[in-house]
């Protein structure tokens, strides 16, 4: 288990095999020598260095439940970012990447936390809650779990044959989605952005006294934010987790 | 501690070569705007708005919307620099002349406050937004500031680093002692000369 | 306009933004920088706020300020709880500022 007292440091990960998830998404299984375990939705910190001394950092969410063997992070490509490039569009197998955490103790969920959950994710916003939905499913809990994920696109939407077999296997996990700018042909998901009546349609009620988690972009956590509010959710139930303007680190 | 070595492959933003007279130390070059904020963008209407100049004066003085447009206006064209190493050439901004403002106010200050709304601060010696340096902006590129960008007005002081250009910006405090404001007292430069990499204190 | 508020009182004057922002994150996202300087997990610490007496998870604040700082404000009444900056002089110093917290519970291991 994650380890609260040994002051993080800098290590060097290897990279053991690259996942394409959509066209400009890939998820970076790593290799981290000595990892003590993390909680779902924790981070964590990758730095590079170029040959002259230059350094850029950013954070990344694990999308790995804590259960897994393999430590993994989903990474999104932003055309005018910096380390976003470099790692979905560079990095190889076997490079070494170096990197701190688990990072960021506020924004998890335990199953010992109970639920039921609500989990909002916006874009990329759904890697960090993609670790809770995991390691929920790798420990057999029996918490509800209700997902709803929006997307611009059917094509951008990550994880989706996992969240399937989630929703057909089991019973008490919902996923409902939301694409806002194309839908393909025959789309029977919502067609807009997220408001209170998408949220009163799905099955937790603010009566139920969900735990609810909101993570994508700042202006799609805010607006997911106030409407849980709107309809009744107990601000001290959500917790956010905000990317900022690009909706995912660049 | 030991140096990090390289990640294979990875070279970061680097500086454009040209214009390399023009640009000061450690300062790449953007096409962009970068914005950078200490709090959220505050909203206030316009019919609320005014500024003031008071502290070290015979008579404090204050303008509501409406004034502040009755006054004299410039167009300035000037390259702008920021702490966290980004420049941009050819800004275009209209606003007052901060000499304009102070035109007809008697002191002795030695030192300006610029106050904001939101609560930021910055400090600079009167020398500095005197004689044709610094503005109070209302419009970018000829069209009203956004609050993004700090509307309705920034202070404008090109010749220094772009955070003593102060968002959000209400009023000067004119004072007789030097009073460091939000970046200054973290570590910050004092004065923020880019010319001279005045990035923070010590420097 | 009250011109005598240092920059840790947020004006009582303006309008509060409680939506339209796109750049603020959670406090959450300074977990890396304060693991540098504190020996213990933040994010799950209790902050109470100076001006307002809120209390709130340091992981819950607005968190502001990109390259230049790190400044955490209160997500009651906006007020400056926390700032700190890293500065590369001297091979790297931290400047941190708390005076717009009143107090801290830190836990000294994760709630069970």
């Amino acid at each position: 288990m994650p380890d609260t007292l040994t002051r993080l440091a800098w290590q060097l990960a290897t990279v053991v095999r690259l996942i394409e998830e959509t066209p400009t998404v890939k998820s970076l299984v790593l290799d981290v020598p000595g990892w003590k375990g993390h909680f779902a939705g924790q981070h964590l910190d990758v730095r590079l260095t170029a040959e002259d001394g230059y350094q850029a950092e950013r954070s990344y969410s694990i999308a790995s439940a804590p259960a897994e063997s393999q430590l993994k992070i989903t990474v999104e490509r932003l055309d005018d970012g910096e380390v976003s490039p470099y790692l979905v569009g560079e990095l190889r197998t076997a490079d070494e990447l170096e990197l701190r955490g688990p990072i960021g103790g506020w924004f998890t969920w335990r199953p010992a936390d109970g639920g039921p959950v609500l989990l909002i994710a916006g874009g990329t916003g759904i890697v960090p809650l993609m670790s809770m939905i995991r390691q929920r499913a790798a420990v057999k809990s029996p918490v509800p779990v209700s997902l709803l994920y929006s997307s611009r696109s059917v094509d951008e939407l990550i994880y989706r044959d996992e969240l399937e077999r989630h929703a057909a296997m089991d019973a008490h996990f919902e996923a409902v989605y939301t694409l806002t700018r194309s839908q393909p042909v025959g789309w029977e998901g919502y067609r807009r952005r997220l408001d209170t009546t998408m949220l009163e349609e799905l099955r937790f009620t603010p009566a139920d006294r969900p735990l609810v988690y909101i993570c994508g972009p700042t202006a799609f956590v805010e607006t997911a934010a106030t409407a849980c509010v709107e309809i009744g959710h107990a601000p001290d139930r959500i917790k956010t987790e905000r990317f900022g303007p690009t909706g995912g680190t660049a | 501690m030991r140096s990090p070595s390289a990640s294979r492959g990875f070279r970061g933003r680097r500086p454009r070569p040209e214009d390399s007279r023009r640009i000061p130390p450690g300062q790449y070059l953007v096409d962009d705007f970068p914005v950078l904020s200490a709090g959220p963008t505050p909203h206030t209407p316009l019919e609320r708005w005014d500024f003031t100049v008071n502290g070290e004066v015979d008579e404090p003085r204050r303008w509501t919307w409406d004034e502040f447009q009755q006054l004299p206006r410039e167009t300035v064209t000037r390259d702008i620099h920021c702490v966290t190493k980004w420049s941009k050439f050819d800004t275009t901004w209209t606003g007052v002349s901060v000499d304009t403002l102070l035109q007809h106010i008697t002191t002795s200050a030695s030192h300006v406050v610029a106050f904001c709304d939101g609560g930021y601060t910055t400090n600079l010696p009167l020398e500095d937004v005197t004689d044709g340096k610094a503005w109070i902006a209302y419009w970018y590129a000829g069209t009203p500031l956004e609050p993004l960008h700090g509307g309705p007005a920034r202070l404008l002081v090109p010749h220094l680093y772009f955070w003593k250009s102060a968002k959000w910006v209400r009023g000067l405090r004119l004072v007789d002692h030097d009073e460091p404001g939000f970046w200054e007292t973290l570590g910050y430069h004092n004065y923020g000369d880019p010319w001279k990499e005045q990035r923070y204190r010590g420097d | 306009m009250n011109d005598t508020a240092d920059w840790r009182t947020t004006s009582h004057n303006y309008p509060r933004s409680t939506a339209g922002e796109t750049f603020r994150l959670d406090g959450n996202a300074a977990a890396g920088l304060l693991s540098e300087i504190f020996a213990l997990e933040m994010t799950t610490a209790e902050t109470r706020c100076a001006m307002c007496d809120a209390s709130a998870p340091l992981g819950s604040l607005m968190m502001y300020g990109g390259q230049m700082g790190t400044v955490l404000r209160c997500p009651t009444c906006d007020h400056v709880q926390m700032r700190i900056t890293h500065i590369p002089t001297n091979d790297g110093q931290y400047w941190l500022d708390m005076s717009g917290m009143t107090s801290l519970r830190i836990r000294s291991s994760f709630p069970t």
